[in-house]
């Protein structure tokens, strides 16, 4: 059940040509789309270029956030092939469906890399449970998916410094529970799944989980606050 | 529920590690609760970051290629904006539905004109059949008058022979008249026979006769030898007059010795005379013979 329009929520607002935003920008989709500087540009500009079918808005969207989006599906799929599939699919549905870009769920590039995560999900559990069975939750395997060595380059430069913050944000909290979390993002397993693979106690994996969340919230807080922005 | 309830697993449900009976036990809790939606989407923003913390690899420049050339395939399926596309699709709908009732009423008038042309047929067989019917009719009573008008033309065929027959004898020199008075039953009756031996053809006329009975009629007969036969039966007109052509047989032996007439029941066998005696000779021809 999508919880997008609860009872006394802020109406979704949806990028379409004749709209206006939430942050009042002209919703437009030919406004001086000729002038659009496609590299400085906003990613919602972007995406409201995206309505007028324009192709290079697209490209600017995969360069900066391609890699993100192919690694997010590679860390929950563990397959380079399935990954890249699975990449191809979020950018073609964003293509399709601009529109489906709800900018009352935040910043663009958080929604992409939730839809990635979300349709690995869903390729994770159409092939059943065997693919489970064959990468239970554990330790080691967690440690060294999450020990991976990042890409080089400048291409993924624009989030560096977000990147910097949830890194650092995730290095303070308790190794258990940085472990559950991973586990149950990208590893898409449930707390009782996690609790059966790491042989502990479902509360114990429910505490961790909860604490941990609420530990990295206030941290992001403070470490944005403390001088590191993003652009 | 209560949000105590719910309390310890709003963060997970963010981070999507419930199953499924679980997370539709929170979202029926959130749907209700303004403070705990609140919880909900703080822990989601930050659960949207742990994305940021991937690690990071360097996708193929061929998933590029792959696909800027894949959103090719798909210009096709979108010819314009929503609206744009909405407008064809109804425009489409429309010539579909229209082509459906232009085709419709095509074939509904194409019915309509083999409808009216098989009513038309239908009149058309209904008029030859009556048609028929009433030739039939006309045609059966021209055959009846037909026959009639041949029964007719027999009998008048017949009455002008023997009209013929009673000139010839009218003329003959030879004849030999026989009169026959009424007897008490019919005292006002005369008859009047005569007999060419020449045309061997006699003929009986009479007057004042009374109507007879039904199925009665007057019989005459003769007396050759010692036989008495029937000569010939009559029914007077209505004046009370009456005619009747006598043919003997070729082989009847002798000549008459007696005339008589009487009244006979039509089916009576006519061997012997059953009936009264209406006519005989009168008293001085009997004196005569």
């Amino acid at each position: 059940m999508s919880l997008d329009s609860p009872a006394g929520k802020p109406l979704r607002i949806r990028i379409l040509p004749w709209s206006v935003d939430i942050k009042g920008r002209a919703g437009s989709a030919a406004d001086s789309m000729e002038d659009l500087d496609y590299s400085a540009a906003q990613d919602d500009r972007l995406v409201l270029a995206l309505e007028t079918r324009d192709e290079l808005a697209l490209e600017t969207l995969y360069d900066r956030y391609g890699d993100y989006v192919y690694s997010v599906c590679l860390r929950m799929v563990g397959d380079v092939q399935l990954a890249e599939d699975l990449t191809q699919e979020v950018f073609l549905r964003l293509w399709r469906r601009p529109d489906l870009y709800d900018v009352s769920r935040g910043r663009f590039v958080t929604w992409l890399l939730s839809v990635a995560r979300n349709r690995s999900i869903d390729e994770r559990r159409s092939r059943g449970r065997r693919f489970r069975h064959e990468t239970p939750p554990s330790l080691a395997a967690e440690e060294m998916l999450s020990s991976a060595p990042a890409a080089d380059g400048d291409d993924a430069a624009i989030l560096s410094d977000e990147r910097v913050v949830i890194e650092r944000a995730l290095e303070t909290l308790p190794r258990e529970q940085k472990l559950a979390i991973q586990l149950a993002y990208f590893g898409g397993y449930t707390q009782q799944e996690i609790a059966l693979g790491l042989h502990q106690p479902l509360g114990t994996v429910k505490t961790r989980i909860r604490l941990g969340l609420q530990k990295l919230r206030l941290l992001l807080i403070e470490q944005r606050e403390g001088g590191i922005r993003t652009p | 529920m209560k949000c105590e309830d719910v309390h310890e697993d709003i963060e997970a449900y963010a981070l999507g590690a419930l199953d499924q009976t679980q997370r539709q036990r929170v979202e029926s809790h959130l749907r209700h609760c303004s403070d705990c939606y609140q919880s909900y989407r703080s822990a989601r923003v930050t659960v949207d970051h742990l994305a940021l913390a991937v690690p990071l690899y360097r996708a193929s420049p061929r998933l590029k290629e792959r696909i800027m050339g894949g959103i090719g395939s798909f210009h096709g399926t979108r010819i314009g904006p929503a609206f744009l596309r909405t407008k064809w699709a109804a425009s489409a709908a429309a010539l579909v539905l229209m082509a459906f009732a232009i085709g419709g009423l095509t074939w509904a008038v194409m019915l309509s004109s083999e409808v009216r042309q098989l009513q038309h047929d239908n009149s058309q067989l209904i008029e030859l059949t009556q048609l028929d019917a009433e030739q039939r009719t006309a045609l059966l009573r021209l055959q009846s008058d037909l026959s009639a008008a041949r029964i007719e033309q027999r009998e008048m065929v017949i009455t002008i022979e023997e009209q013929a027959s009673l000139l010839v004898i009218a003329f003959d020199p030879e004849l030999i008249p026989t009169d026959l008075q009424g007897t008490s039953l019919a005292p006002q009756s005369q008859c009047s026979y005569v007999w060419s031996s020449k045309q061997s053809v006699g003929a009986l006329t009479c007057k004042g006769l009374p109507t007879t009975s039904f199925n009665v009629n007057y019989e005459l007969w003769a007396t050759k030898g010692d036989k008495t036969v029937p000569v010939g039966s009559f029914l007077p007109r209505a004046d009370g007059s009456a005619q009747l052509l006598v043919r003997f047989p070729a082989d009847a032996p002798g000549p008459i010795s007696d005339l008589f007439v009487t009244l006979e029941q039509q089916n009576a066998s006519r061997s012997q005379p059953t009936g009264q005696v209406v006519l005989e000779p009168s008293p001085v021809q009997q004196a005569a013979r």
